[in-house]
């Protein structure tokens, strides 16, 4: 790590390419799709005038040398738009075009970044650009937006090594993921230490966490919006990277005359690659790997028709020869077809399939067994957005989901294993949901978003059998109360939800608005977790007629100010959920045919004040977020019943995030975490059955105690290499450091038996990264 | 029988990505309330079962459970027998006449300090029905971290659902009774079944000369979950760990509104000692 001694300072006239990528929106806020934009060098420059479209998100990309331009935005039924830009780093920008006339006019692009979080009407949202994203310092140097989002106000999780994202009090399965408007049914690769999102694929991460419009539904906490890059429309771009956890490439190039384009990309793990050299059989037979595949195509069909056809497949397999295999993926599929119709009306229709399965075998005889678990979602939508005036601005759709669920079978691998096929049932369902949206503007001050979802939901017996309703005792295994005979097909239970959502949006001043939201929010599929934090083999299940839908209920409000290069906002949020499920004690879900018997259901809530102060432009720019709030359940049947802190509730989360651009040769970042430890369940005191040592627990609580706080400090270098004049290849080295104060933070406390004395008790304490842990990466993209 | 591998499995893939571990001495807890802990249980075996009685001390006490002293306990079968259990030492109840009878039902009742307890069980049968063991052998570099033999039990698993299981190894006379050792199997899915060669958990590998007696407990379905719900519980750790919570008790107060609650179980087994194995 000595390279942070050798900053040379040294100005060179560098002939590089940067990127100019933005949006293109409408005065309210709603993105534009197929608008025509041009590039043209200023007088004198070298380079050839460029054109393009935006896409579906309403977004354009070029690459540039430094220099001067001019930017044309055009679009029917709008007035066009005219800029002088200068281009001397990669640039990302949001252009307005106004309604009315078709001539030619000069605007003033309102402003030079993402659309102003004062003046939109988004509350509890958040993006982050990939551009931030790989300049922040990452575990191992592995850029990874899921990691990166534990960085925002409201966003936290159980621990260093543990799988997806708890926001604003919600759990993991709370949170709709969506990549590239596919849902992604667990985000983690390696247990949850890095994401499934392929860093040299996203283009941008937004994060919903509240204000979630009734576009968007099926999930209560949250709203990961992914997007995805795009094939360049106008040339060949080549994009990749090797670091110390994976190597990447990426590839997009324009098609059919430049009115389509393909992209593709895809990164894997190498390290089990030098395993294969090994002699030992033990080693080169283990199998250890993760990897991401994503592909993508647009065709532009005229003006008035866009398709696009995505595709994604990552896995985990991980496997010892003689003793275990692992593995589990999702994969996704999505064609979708935008439409307009005439001035102001678009249609986008979407068809996709998501699916996670996982697998765990265990390979030794006689208990050679797999168990393997899967959910399937099948999905059709057709979303229309109506403009009309600053009055109506509708926007309203339909979807419809079909699950097909297994949520667990386990079968012998030979026939010398002792155990028998033991299957859950599988399940069957549909949901559909029914929206509308309005942003209305009352007045150069007032406006709102409102709208509502009706979902409607219905399990279906996916075989001819028995359907159980249990009851009984809270907390203890239920027994059947009442079994009824459906045939293949039939509707067992059916529910339906109406989702009202609004945001309101003042503006005290030109720099400055306060924003009020409520959101009603159902679910139907949930994640089925037995354990502290949650495991790839968790099974999703649906809603039956013992699981009720899980409901959520948040307010929020909001101030938000900017000032000059600053975004300041606070906000506040008060959520209630029921419907909760979790399991009763010392359940064992894998290998269990009745899940639902030991099932145990209740009530959350979470409120927390979020504050937020970026800096977007500068040599020093980033951000500082700080929550604090709390998150409680109550679950009949743990606890007593009573109110308990939440496994994530951290009464106090800090993130820092600093990127120093040094020089044109050296970009440098910190992050900066500090949080309030998990809530974890200790014992009072000990008992003896046998000779065996066992922890109690007066009352049996549940979270009556917190881990010590969780603070870290990461530093990353990022050196952008020297290339010859005229050349569009560029690359950068990033060196990181993660956990440089070579923290031990707790991720978990173990209470036991000393095995060298039984007399003795012991507490094992388990870091997940207890070490400083470098990472160098080399990027490279022409 | 129950997948206890997975646990193990996941904890090594958490080694691989530099997990790290430490001991710690002592951690500040807030002082418990003791209550009173049975340990009890009832066989077939001709004398030997007792009920021990103690309190529940503070995690990081570092002493010894201090006995009750001075109870009354009476055992009861669902065929009109009854037992007043005599106090043969320092809160140590000695059970001489009653012995557990396949598909009899018990109940203890205990009376201490002012409060009344009770604790109800039923036997089980014996299945499977071990018919051989056999000892495999893990050299250095094996798949155990403790060089030496395992035992492997073989024998048919009877039919019909509910049958449960503990294996209890004596090395040399001595139980071997850490946690490691604990043997607890159910037939949900080896219901029926020839259990061919099922290696037993042992936390050190038997040696050349060690005189091993295996004995098979039967246990109810209830018994099975307190000593499944024990070893989950004593055996807490690694990533993916079960959520902390007080393993089950069949020790109930009496008066459901007393604050005075109790912990530990009073079980009943038939109870297999197999012919002794010498080590070769």
């Amino acid at each position: 790590m000595l390279l942070f001694g050798l900053c040379y300072h040294q100005s060179f006239a560098q002939e590089k390419y940067f990127t100019l990528s933005g949006t293109v929106q409408d005065t309210l806020g709603q993105s534009l799709i197929g608008v025509t934009v041009r590039i043209n060098p200023a007088p004198g420059g070298g380079q050839k005038p460029l054109s393009t479209s935006t896409d579906i998100n309403g977004q354009f990309k070029f690459r540039l040398l430094k220099g001067r331009y001019n930017i044309l935005c055009s679009y029917v039924g709008f007035q066009s738009l005219n800029q002088e830009l200068i281009i001397n780093a990669d640039r990302q920008f949001s252009f307005v075009l106004r309604t009315g006339g078709t001539g030619l006019q000069e605007v003033v692009v309102r402003a030079q970044r993402k659309s102003s979080p004062v003046r939109n009407m988004e509350m509890g949202a958040q993006s982050i650009s990939i551009t931030t994203l790989k300049k922040m310092p990452a575990l191992f140097g592995e850029v990874d937006v899921v990691r990166s989002v534990l960085t925002l106000p409201g966003v936290s999780s159980v621990g260093g090594g543990s799988s997806g994202f708890n926001v604003r009090g919600g759990n993991i399965d709370q949170n709709l993921v969506l990549m590239d408007g596919a849902p992604v049914f667990n985000t983690s690769h390696l247990f949850g230490l890095f994401s499934v999102f392929n860093p040299e694929v996203v283009q941008d991460v937004k994060l919903l966490k509240g204000g979630i419009t009734s576009d968007y539904g099926g999930r209560l906490s949250s709203v990961m919006d992914i997007k995805l890059q795009s094939g360049n429309a106008d040339s060949l771009a080549v994009s990749g990277g090797i670091g110390t956890v994976s190597a990447r490439l990426a590839a997009g190039l324009p098609i059919l005359k430049n009115k389509g384009s393909v992209f593709l990309a895809g990164r894997r793990t190498y390290a089990d690659l030098f395993l294969k050299l090994s002699s030992n059989p033990n080693t080169n037979s283990t199998v250890a790997y993760f990897q991401d595949f994503n592909g993508k195509a647009d065709y532009q069909i005229g003006t008035k028709d866009h398709i696009s056809i995505a595709g994604y497949y990552g896995n985990d397999r991980l496997g010892m020869s003689k003793d275990f295999r692992l593995g589990y993926s999702n994969a996704n599929a999505a064609a979708t077809h935008v439409h307009e119709f005439s001035e102001g009306l678009s249609a986008k229709t979407t068809a996709l399939f998501s699916r996670y399965q996982s697998d765990l075998s265990v390979l030794e005889e006689p208990q050679s067994f797999i168990n393997k678990q899967h959910i399937n979602q099948y999905q059709l939508k057709t979303d229309l957005i109506y403009r009309r005036n600053e009055k109506i601005n509708l926007s309203f759709g339909l979807s419809a989901i079909q699950y097909k669920v297994s949520p667990g079978i386990q079968t012998p691998l030979t026939d010398s294993s002792l155990f028998n096929t033991t299957a859950s049932a599988r399940q069957s369902a549909n949901e559909l949901g029914l929206y509308i949206s309005n942003t209305h503007k009352f007045s150069e001050k007032l406006s709102a978003q409102y709208g509502a979802r009706l979902s409607y939901f219905n399990a279906i017996a996916a075989q001819t059998g028995p359907v159980y309703t249990y009851g009984g005792t809270a907390g203890k295994e239920l027994t059947p109360i009442q079994t009824v005979e459906y045939n293949k097909g039939a509707s067992i239970k059916s529910y339906a939800n109406f989702e009202p959502r609004l945001s309101l949006r003042y503006l005290l001043s030109e720099n400055s608005s306060v924003k009020a939201g409520y959101n009603r929010m159902a679910q139907y599929v949930h994640l089925i977790s037995a354990t502290s934090a949650s495991t790839p083999f968790d099974s999703w299940m649906t809603s039956t007629n013992n699981i009720k839908p899980e409901l959520a209920d948040q307010f929020s409000l909001g101030y938000f100010r900017s000032a000059r290069d600053f975004e300041v906002s606070a906000e506040g949020y008060y959520k209630t959920m029921s419907n909760q499920v979790d399991v009763i004690n010392g359940t064992e879900p894998m290998g269990n045919p009745d899940i639902e018997k030991d099932l145990v259901y209740g009530d959350g809530r979470s409120y927390g004040l979020e504050l937020y102060l970026k800096k977007n432009t500068g040599k020093l720019n980033g951000f500082a977020s700080y929550t604090l709030s709390k998150t409680e359940r109550k679950i009949n049947g743990i606890n007593n019943g009573d109110w308990y802190n939440a496994k994530y509730d951290r009464t106090h989360n800090l993130n820092l995030v600093a990127v120093y651009n040094y020089s044109t040769k050296w970009d440098l970042s910190a992050n900066y975490v500090y949080q309030t430890g998990v809530a974890a369940t200790f014992p009072s005191g000990r008992s003896e059955f046998q000779g065996i040592i066992v922890p109690y627990n007066n009352g049996d609580l549940r979270n009556n105690y917190r881990y010590s706080p969780y603070s870290r400090l990461d530093l990353a270098a990022t050196l952008h290499v020297k290339h010859r004049p005229g050349s569009r290849f560029s690359s950068e080295w990033v060196f990181s450091l993660y956990n440089v104060l070579n923290r031990k933070n707790v991720y978990a406390l173990y209470f036991k038996q000393d095995p060298n004395n039984a007399n003795r008790t012991i507490a094992t304490q388990l870091s997940v990264i207890g070490s400083i842990v470098p990472g160098v990466t080399w990027n490279f993209h022409f | 029988m129950n997948i206890t591998k997975i646990a193990l499995l996941l904890f090594f893939c958490a080694m691989l990505v530099s997990a790290c571990e430490k001991d710690l001495p002592s951690v500040p807890l807030r002082p418990g309330t003791p209550v009173l802990n049975v340990d009890g249980w009832i066989t077939d075996r001709q004398g030997g079962d007792t009920i021990r009685l103690t309190k529940t001390v503070n995690f990081f006490e570092q002493t010894k459970a201090p006995a009750v002293t001075g109870a009354a306990i009476t055992l009861a079968d669902d065929h009109g027998n009854t037992e007043q259990l005599e106090e043969v030492s320092t809160g140590v109840f000695a059970i001489k006449k009653l012995r557990a009878t396949v598909n009899y039902k018990y109940t203890l009742t205990v009376r201490a300090a002012g409060e009344t307890y009770t604790a109800t069980t039923s036997v089980s049968r014996l299945s499977p029905v071990i018919d051989s063991l056999t000892f495999r052998y893990y050299p250095e570099g094996g798949n155990h971290d403790s060089v030496g033999y395992r035992v492997k039990i073989w024998g048919q698993e009877l039919a019909g659902k509910g049958d449960a299981l503990r294996i209890l190894i004596k090395r040399n006379g001595v139980p071997q009774n850490q946690i490691d050792d604990l043997n607890i199997y159910n037939d949900d899915n080896v219901e029926g079944n020839y259990i061919q060669g099922l290696e037993m958990n042992s936390f050190t590998g038997y040696k050349t000369g060690d005189r091993l007696t295996v004995e098979q407990w039967s246990l109810d379905p209830e018994a099975y979950n307190f000593w499944n719900q024990l070893k989950t519980q004593v055996d807490n750790g690694g990533l993916f760990a079960p959520v902390p919570a007080n393993v089950p008790t069949n020790v109930r107060n009496v008066d459901p509104a007393s604050a005075k609650v109790a912990t530990g179980y009073f079980g009943a087994s038939l109870s297999d000692i197999l012919p002794v194995s010498i080590m070769k």
